[in-house]
């Protein structure tokens, strides 16, 4: 192998390399590499051999942390841990607290103030309506009331002058002057 | 870094930690000591710690508790039974080689990279097997990104050479 020869296996190679980095090579790169390895038979070797490697090497399955050892981790860093995770959980509620608050605010007030503006106006009205209705009911009554009265009086004048006249004989003449008895009708 | 994003950084970064350390270690029981020292030790050290680089630190913290068991585990051997080579150690069933399957190639990969320097193979783990993205792998090493990118395509040469010496070849 020639001094020149062995250069280019040496870019050829480092060439290989970063195209297996996952690197783009520029196109006068890759061309020269393509060319180096279709005439050389090492480098060609080289290169198909080192991306086998590189095949296996990514297919080895790689364990992760078992969850007795995570909680051991977690129980070693559990006094102040456990605070920390509280507090962060205080500090959720917290947030949640004052955001729902928030919403009780923002959402509730205008309903729970609407709502009551909404009680007073249909009080408002129905206190308007019974007091119309209370009014008609006492014009009703008072009306029922002189009615009444008016009959009472009426039936008080009528018997009463009816039984006076009947308790007391009218006498057209002067004659008589004697008072009437009960029952006595002059007959 | 509040105890909120030390939970977000738990959640994310466990399976990350914990697999890289059962790579290394190659050894179910310890890959999860180390996990959970890392994870315990990010929260100790959540004051000086950027919530945005707690991958980062905890895959630092984690490869640096790696180290440390490698060591000992050399010091055993030596007692034991002589020199070793610190990467050679094999720590028992090693879990993603179980999990590997049937496939010999799969396997004779995973023994390769046990053969692998500490840190040759901790670049071939972050980027190849856990797919982490330069930038990151980088940042936990420590290095640029053209020296990350430079020791990769060195430590897959490597794992190349180490199949084709156990006479495996892909």
């Amino acid at each position: 192998m020639s001094s020149i020869e062995r250069l280019e296996c040496v870019r050829a190679r480092r060439l290989a390399h970063a195209r297996l980095d996952g690197d783009v090579l520029a196109p006068e790169d890759a061309a020269l590499l393509d060319t180096h390895l279709a005439g050389c038979e090492p480098c060609r070797v080289l290169g198909v051999e080192l991306a086998e490697i590189q095949r296996e090497l990514r297919g080895i399955p790689v364990p992760g942390l078992d969850a007795a050892v995570l909680e051991r981790v977690w129980g070693s860093t559990s006094r102040a841990g456990t605070a920390a995770r509280g507090s962060v959980a205080r500090r959720s509620w917290r947030v949640a607290a004052a955001a729902a608050g928030l919403t009780l605010a923002l959402v509730g007030l205008p309903w729970i103030i609407g709502e009551r503006r909404e009680r007073e106006a249909v009080r408002d009205a129905e206190m308007r309506r019974a007091t119309v209705e209370a009014r008609l009911v006492l014009a009703v009554a008072g009306s029922a009331l002189r009615r009444a009265e008016r009959a009472v009086t009426e039936d008080v004048l009528v018997r009463g002058i009816g039984a006076a006249l009947d308790r007391t004989p009218i006498r057209w003449s002067g004659a008589a002057r004697s008072r009437p008895t009960r029952g006595d009708n002059g007959a | 870094m509040d105890p909120r994003t030390f939970e977000q950084a738990v959640v994310e970064h466990k399976d990350r930690v914990h697999g890289y350390a059962a790579m290394m270690l190659r050894d179910r029981v310890e890959a999860q000591d180390v996990a959970q020292e890392a994870l315990v030790r990010l929260w100790r050290h959540r004051e000086e710690v950027d919530g945005s680089l707690a991958g980062v630190w905890l895959l630092r913290t984690t490869r640096n508790l790696c180290i440390d068991r490698l060591r000992r585990r050399v010091v055993r051997s030596e007692v034991e039974d002589g020199p070793e080579v610190l990467e050679r150690h094999d720590g028992g069933a090693p879990d993603p080689e179980r999990l590997a399957g049937s496939s010999e190639t799969g396997r004779a990969v995973l023994r390769a990279l046990a053969g692998l320097s500490e840190a040759d193979r901790t670049v071939v783990v972050l980027r190849e097997v856990q797919g982490l993205p330069y930038e990151e792998i980088a940042g936990t090493l420590g290095v640029p990104l053209g020296t990350l990118k430079a020791r990769l395509h060195r430590a897959r040469e490597r794992l190349r050479a180490e199949l084709v010496r156990t006479g495996v070849a892909p």
